[in-house]
């Protein structure tokens, strides 16, 4: 349904990205921010998805400064400690400008939304402090809390968390709550990566439908 | 009041409640549940044992059993001091080795990516030790109990 194109930073890195555009007058665009897999199926599928409902979406390929073109469709440990080893490499800083890219590219459009999903999801926080030419950000179960809960947010931000999360102890969520009281700051009962539905082992197509319904509507208010 | 569970039933508990801990990993709350059980389980023995010297290593009241139990056992030293308020249970980041990537949890794995290579895990800090990991200490425990 979409695009893969390129893209380049504002640091002259260029960069893998997918977009799709929807049929119609865009209600806006939306910045899709991938899990630590690039790419990926799922989430060439979330961007394609946000097109139906009517946005102009893009995907940037954030691992492509540590692995050009790095995506992988294996959820399992084979590769593990060979990312692992590549990722030491990887910076915020930089992750940042390419985010500023991929807002850059869809902006002609009208206001530019940020959505992600574990390392989306705390990209997305992150982005929602910078700013970065956004103008509302809706993150999923963003690992590393304490790297973000004192990033103060500069736009409307809410964010969705699983109950049952491996990789986020439910007491952190408690305290972004507790930090930052007028966020909406929703607890499902599911464990990471929730949306996923190509890791049926975590999926909660429940979850995913009230979280996607409570994003839709978010974004539906704040960038119109 | 009669004690509602039996020693046994008390024990399947701390089993029981364990095995939820570890399905819950960063949960500090559920570990430390899994260690006031613990805490309470060596009162139950004495109690139920008081008058059988060779079941209680022959001591003759609990503050010595307990004693002597943390002579024992470190891991239920450990407990002892936490139940006592003399250790504390936190969440913290804690580095992953690369070599140790390959035996990492989905999740792990993916929040560590983007983490510094680190992962949450939930440490038992006890004066005059190394911070330990808290599943480890209570698993040393039940395990001291089986044996």
């Amino acid at each position: 349904m979409g695009d893969r194109i390129k893209l380049t930073s504002s640091d002259g890195f260029t960069f893998n990205a997918y977009r799709t555009t929807p049929a119609g007058k865009p209600k806006g665009a939306v910045v899709v921010i991938q899990e630590v897999w690039g790419l990926n199926n799922f989430v060439r599928a979330e961007v394609d998805r946000y097109a139906t409902e009517g946005y102009v979406a893009i995907a940037p390929a954030l691992f492509d400064r540590v692995e050009l073109g790095y995506e992988s469709q294996d959820y399992g440990p084979t590769g593990f400690a060979h990312i692992g080893e590549l990722m030491q490499n990887f910076s915020h800083d930089t992750a940042r400008l390419d985010v500023e890219a991929a807002v850059k590219a869809v902006a002609d459009v009208g206001k530019v939304g940020i959505t992600g999903y574990c390392f989306g999801g705390a990209t997305a926080w992150r982005a929602a402090h910078f700013g970065l030419g956004l103008a509302a950000a809706s993150g999923y179960y963003g690992g590393g809390v304490p790297s973000y809960i004192g990033l103060a947010p500069t736009m409307p931000l809410e964010m969705h968390y699983g109950d049952n999360d491996k990789g986020i102890p439910l007491e952190q969520i408690n305290e972004l709550r507790a930090a930052h009281p007028d966020l909406p700051i929703y607890v499902y009962p599911a464990g990471h990566g929730f949306c996923n539905f190509e890791r049926p082992e975590n999926y909660n197509a429940e979850a995913a439908k009230l979280a996607n319904q409570r994003t839709l509507a978010f974004f539906a208010k704040h960038l119109a | 009041m009669p004690d509602p569970l039996s020693l046994e039933q008390h024990f399947a508990l701390i089993e029981a409640e364990h095995h939820h801990s570890l399905a819950a990993p960063l949960s500090a709350r559920r570990a430390l549940l899994v260690a006031i059980l613990l805490d309470h389980y060596p009162d139950r023995v004495f109690a139920a044992h008081r008058h059988q010297p060779d079941q209680v290593f022959g001591v003759e009241d609990m503050l010595a059993y307990r004693a002597e139990l943390g002579r024992r056992s470190p891991a239920m030293a450990a407990i002892f001091a936490l139940g006592s308020g003399n250790a504390t249970l936190r969440i913290e980041a804690v580095k992953v080795p690369i070599a140790d990537y390959s035996s990492l949890g989905v999740e792990d794995f993916m929040v560590s990516l983007y983490n510094g290579n680190s992962v949450q895990r939930v440490m038992l800090y006890t004066p005059g030790h190394e911070p330990r990991l808290a599943h480890d200490v209570l698993s040393e425990a039940i395990a001291f109990w089986r044996a």
